[in-house]
């Protein structure tokens, strides 16, 4: 077997590993077809740059899938799309909770909105990819106390807005809560 | 309940790719993209990242505008796959050109040479008015169609393209999969909305100034192939008169490595002289080809062939990844 056979299967197995895991991922911040793309943009850079991919796993993964997003969002001015994919999700949820049916969905994703980019991404990889805290803060490439720190304080900010009375949220005038401040 | 916990069941209900609903069998697009990708470049060339070559952003625009068309074009362009193997895709690919030796045996330089020699003085053959128009016939084996590969036909995509110096202009693009009746996009496109790479008949017929010019978006540290995209990009742009043809040729003659494959008659039926380049820098070792018209010095036609292995991909050795046939190139008044 050709050293060249042994990268190819060596990438095969990444692939089939975890092709599904990084189109979730873009999936859940941009439509449908460009998630596709940026799948296979992430396993293209995950080619050429075998040994790292091998080495560093999904998390590398992740990190270049989130690269590829930023870049398509830089240089396609795909940012509005990008972001409106997250007021776009499905009507409804697909897990039953008795929690999700006292709030309004499209305020938490507004809330999300209003979080600095590398909280909310760190907060979506945690609870959305799953990952600990110590991996999702080497995907956002912080460490993992200031994850944590990141973390606490993008959970307060969204209980802030659950937490608000309707009426006041649906306010467009009124200020934000002491807390979504901090 | 805790913060954490109400904040993350929340947004975890609110996933809109559950955990457990995440593929993790692939799917037809998930292998015609590892395939695709398994034939690309193994080199570092960061995807992510910074640009390691400033001046090919004009030609990175156009090709995205190329490929724009591509999927624009789709809706009913998919054609159904006819079988797998080993779980990577079927590719029908058209058959190869068959090249017969040349009487004189020169070596290519001095050939592309000679051609330019009798071309640089003929009389101007490419019209006027306002609009570059270009005809073309095209075929490539990534031809994205609707968020799909077309992989199991050969489809050329029919292609008038008329630019005017502003970018102003419009685009037709037709394509007819078997059984299937013809699919046509029209798109007509405002001034500015297109980048040219060169402007209108800008390009010089002196040496050293055309090497220049074509070389400010292409980048000779790219590889030798890189000359032929430079070509085949301003043939794709506007037509070109004889003078610049005769330039273009003693261009590609000072290219390292190109022989000459030999007489050929191109997919439209024209006689062309088959001017070649081996290289790998794509990933698998592919063959470049451009054919010249050897009475006018036109390129009638580019052809990319794999030569000695086609990785993944489970089409035939050699095999023909994607052509482009130069039908007609003149300037006109009128964009139809």
């Amino acid at each position: 077997m050709t050293g060249d056979e042994d990268r190819e299967q060596v990438f095969v197995v990444l692939y089939e590993r975890h092709y599904g895991q990084v189109l979730a991922y873009a999936r859940r911040r941009v439509e449908e077809a460009a998630a596709r793309d940026v799948a296979a943009e992430t396993f293209l850079v995950a080619w050429r740059r075998l040994d790292e991919a091998v080495a560093r796993g999904l998390p590398w993964l992740y990190r270049t899938a989130q690269l590829t997003l930023a870049n398509r969002a830089r240089t396609e001015r795909r940012a509005a799309r990008t972001v409106g994919r997250l007021a776009a999700l499905p009507a409804e949820p697909h897990v039953a909770d008795p929690a999700v049916t006292h709030v309004d969905r499209p305020q938490v994703f507004d809330a999300l909105r209003t979080l600095p980019a590398a909280d909310r991404e760190l907060l979506l990889l945690v609870v959305w990819e799953q990952l600990d805290v110590r991996t999702a803060a080497g995907v956002v490439g912080c460490s993992a106390g200031a994850a944590e720190v990141r973390l606490h304080r993008a959970r307060r900010r969204l209980r802030g807005v659950l937490h608000q009375p309707p009426a006041r949220r649906a306010h467009p005038d009124l200020p934000p809560s002491p807390e979504m401040t901090t | 309940m805790t913060t954490t916990h109400s904040v993350d069941s929340l947004l975890s209900a609110l996933n809109p790719i559950p955990v457990d609903a995440a593929t993790t069998d692939l799917d037809e697009r998930a292998r015609t993209d590892l395939a695709a990708i398994l034939a690309s470049a193994t080199a570092a060339d960061p995807v992510v990242g910074p640009r390691r070559h400033g001046g090919t952003s004009g030609r990175r625009l156009t090709l995205c505008a190329a490929a724009a068309v591509a999927v624009a074009l789709v809706a009913a362009v998919v054609v159904p796959n006819v079988g797998q193997h080993s779980g990577v895709a079927y590719a029908a690919t058209p058959r190869p050109l068959v090249y017969l030796p040349v009487a004189t045996a020169k070596d290519a330089p001095t050939l592309l040479k000679a051609i330019a020699g009798r071309v640089a003085a003929l009389p101007d053959d490419i019209g006027t008015g306002r609009y570059a128009h270009v005809e073309t016939l095209g075929w490539y084996l990534w031809t994205t169609v609707d968020g799909e590969r077309v992989t199991s036909a050969v489809v050329p995509q029919h292609r008038h393209q008329w630019v005017a110096g502003d970018g102003s202009g419009r685009t037709v693009v037709t394509a007819t999969p078997p059984g299937r009746r013809t699919v046509r996009e029209d798109r007509t496109v405002a001034a500015d909305a297109s980048s040219l790479m060169w402007p209108l008949r800008s390009l010089s017929s002196d040496d050293a100034t055309l090497a220049r010019q074509l070389g400010a978006g292409h980048p000779a540290s790219n590889g030798p192939a890189e000359r032929y995209e430079a070509v085949k990009d301003a043939y794709l742009q506007m037509p070109i008169p004889p003078a610049v043809r005769a330039a273009m040729l003693r261009y590609l003659a000072a290219t390292p490595g190109i022989i000459v494959t030999g007489n050929v008659t191109d997919r439209a039926g024209r006689d062309g002289v088959g001017f070649s380049l081996d290289s790998d820098y794509t990933g698998l070792p592919t063959r470049y080809t451009l054919i010249i018209d050897p009475d006018n010095g036109a390129l009638l036609g580019s052809e990319n062939m794999l030569t000695t292995t086609a990785g993944k991909l489970n089409v035939p050795v050699p095999s023909v990844i994607g052509y482009t046939v130069f039908l007609s190139a003149t300037y006109t008044d009128m964009a139809n």
